[in-house]
């Protein structure tokens, strides 16, 4: 398996590149035990580590980070069970365009996209925006990866608006500026920040969206 | 002491909101930490007002009028004009400020900071500062806002003040990586300026192909992303937490307070240093901050 690559992002972080969305979060296990004083955190299939000011020997500190990750191993045994069902309103304004890219009817489309289990692979760009990748082996899967994002974003797509590119699932949490094909919408709110944690979904968890 | 609420009222305001020193430890929700866009400003008042993590209104632009029904404690660091019912103070200091006065403060180059002790401030996840990408903490400061403050305590004034030099800002050093597509000694100009991102157009356009297939990695205030072979983003407070775009690098540490204090259609440049260069800036900042403060009280 290709292993881990290491570089800069300024004088005070380390970006760590990892191989699969698995490696990643052995490594980032391993990573925030090893340094719990450090800022870790997670990119889609990468690690930050974050210190409060400029590294003195970073060369010395990249080895030393290498030198302790454990040996990554890949597992194609695991099963997965939903943890959290989001309902779906398939009638977004890119569903037609994308179906008929791809080659599928919408009825179709729908039917794959609440079959398969996704996971949730990332929280990031916004505060509480959930990445989603299929978990569920499929042979319909790599027409979702066919889909690239649109040549230029929307200004402002509507909160709760389910988006796809890539092969990967997204809910815009918020009212903003977005790029993906929006094939649906949910009622379910992805961030409270009155809640102690205030992303309704977590890395890891995962999801079996369902048509209303 | 005067009875009554205790609040300030704005009378008058530009682009205005409130900050602190960020909201920490909720990145892995996807919120960005934002907080006052130039770090070493904000330090400075929480020294000139001995608070730490004190919520202060970061001013951006426009003239910042505010009249307050009580005493207060009043501190202000940046290049700015103050002036407190027609008469004029020097910035970078902390003032004693009578009731019912009005105080008028205005930027005169990059932002300025105007803390008063015991402020309160609505505070969410943790902390007091406005991200106004994500919508998070306070809006913008209008017209007509009021705040409240605690019981004045004498014992908390102390005539602070600081030496705060100008700095340059033509040339912003940045740590190459990971994906490295600009020249050495590169020039732009600014063409945006926003707490989100500032916008750089390249002199010459670069000569580059710009990958559209990244998987997002987690990014910091100062990452520098590549957007086009005509367009640069350096990242601010309230940009999002990942990002797609590539990465030619990120400004070190010690010229990440330049980005706050860039003008429209200014010429930078953006220059490569060395680990060991960004650490010994580093140093040079913290020197220079840590004796640009006079504590007068402290002097007898």
């Amino acid at each position: 398996m290709k292993k881990a690559a290491i570089t800069y992002l300024g004088d005070s972080n380390l970006l760590l590149e990892c191989p699969s969305v698995e490696v990643r979060d052995q490594y980032f296990l391993e990573l925030t035990s090893t340094y719990p004083q450090l800022k870790i955190r997670r990119g889609m299939e990468s690690i930050l580590l974050c210190w409060p000011r400029p590294l003195d020997n970073p060369e010395a500190m990249c080895a030393e980070i290498l030198n302790s990750l454990p040996e990554s191993t890949h597992s194609d045994t695991t099963i997965f069970e939903p943890t959290i069902e989001i309902p779906v309103v398939y009638d977004g304004m890119d569903l037609t365009e994308v179906t008929t890219r791809i080659d599928l009817s919408i009825e179709s489309f729908v039917t794959l996209h609440t079959r398969i289990l996704w996971r949730v692979d990332l929280i990031g760009f916004s505060p509480g925006l959930p990445y989603l990748s299929p978990v569920t082996a499929n042979p319909d899967l790599q027409r979702f990866e066919t889909i690239a994002r649109r040549d230029s974003p929307r200004t402002k797509v509507p909160a709760g608006s389910i988006g796809i590119a890539g092969g990967l699932t997204i809910i815009y949490p918020t009212p903003m500026p977005g790029g993906w094909h929006i094939i649906g919408s949910t009622k379910t709110r992805m961030f409270n920040s009155s809640k102690t944690s205030p992303a309704t979904l977590s890395i890891g968890d995962i999801v079996k969206f369902t048509a209303l | 002491m005067k009875s009554g609420l205790a609040k300030i009222t704005i009378n008058k305001c530009g682009f205005a909101s409130v900050q602190d020193r960020g909201r920490m430890g909720f990145q892995h929700y996807g919120v960005p930490t934002s907080g006052a866009w130039d770090s070493e400003l904000y330090e400075s008042l929480e020294l000139i007002l001995d608070l730490p993590n004190c919520p202060a209104f970061e001013i951006l632009s426009g003239e910042f009028v505010f009249h307050t029904s009580h005493q207060i404690i009043l501190g202000v660091s940046g290049n700015c004009k103050i002036a407190v019912s027609g008469e004029q103070f020097a910035s970078n200091s902390q003032l004693l400020i009578d009731a019912e006065t009005l105080v008028s403060i205005t930027p005169i180059s990059g932002p300025c900071y105007v803390g008063i002790v015991d402020l309160k401030v609505f505070k969410e996840l943790g902390s007091a500062c406005s991200d106004l990408t994500s919508q998070l903490g306070l809006p913008l400061v209008r017209q007509g806002d009021s705040f409240e403050f605690g019981e004045l305590d004498i014992d908390k004034f102390h005539g602070n003040f600081a030496k705060n030099p100008p700095l340059s800002t033509n040339t912003l050093r940045y740590i190459p990586g990971p994906h490295h597509s600009i020249p050495d000694s590169f020039v732009a100009s600014v063409a945006l300026q926003s707490r989100t991102g500032t916008r750089l157009t390249p002199v010459n356009s670069l000569n580059v192909i710009i990958r559209r297939d990244l998987k997002s990695v987690p990014v910091t205030m100062g990452t520098i992303q590549l957007v086009s072979p005509d367009e640069l983003i350096v990242l601010g407070p309230d940009a999002g937490v990942t990002g797609g775009y590539e990465i030619a690098g990120a400004i070190i540490s010690a010229d990440i307070c330049k980005i706050s204090r860039l003008k429209q259609s200014q010429r930078i440049t953006l220059t490569p240093v060395s680990h060991e260069d960004a650490t010994k800036a580093w140093s040079e900042s913290r020197r220079r901050l840590d004796t640009s403060i006079i504590r007068p009280r402290h002097l007898s």
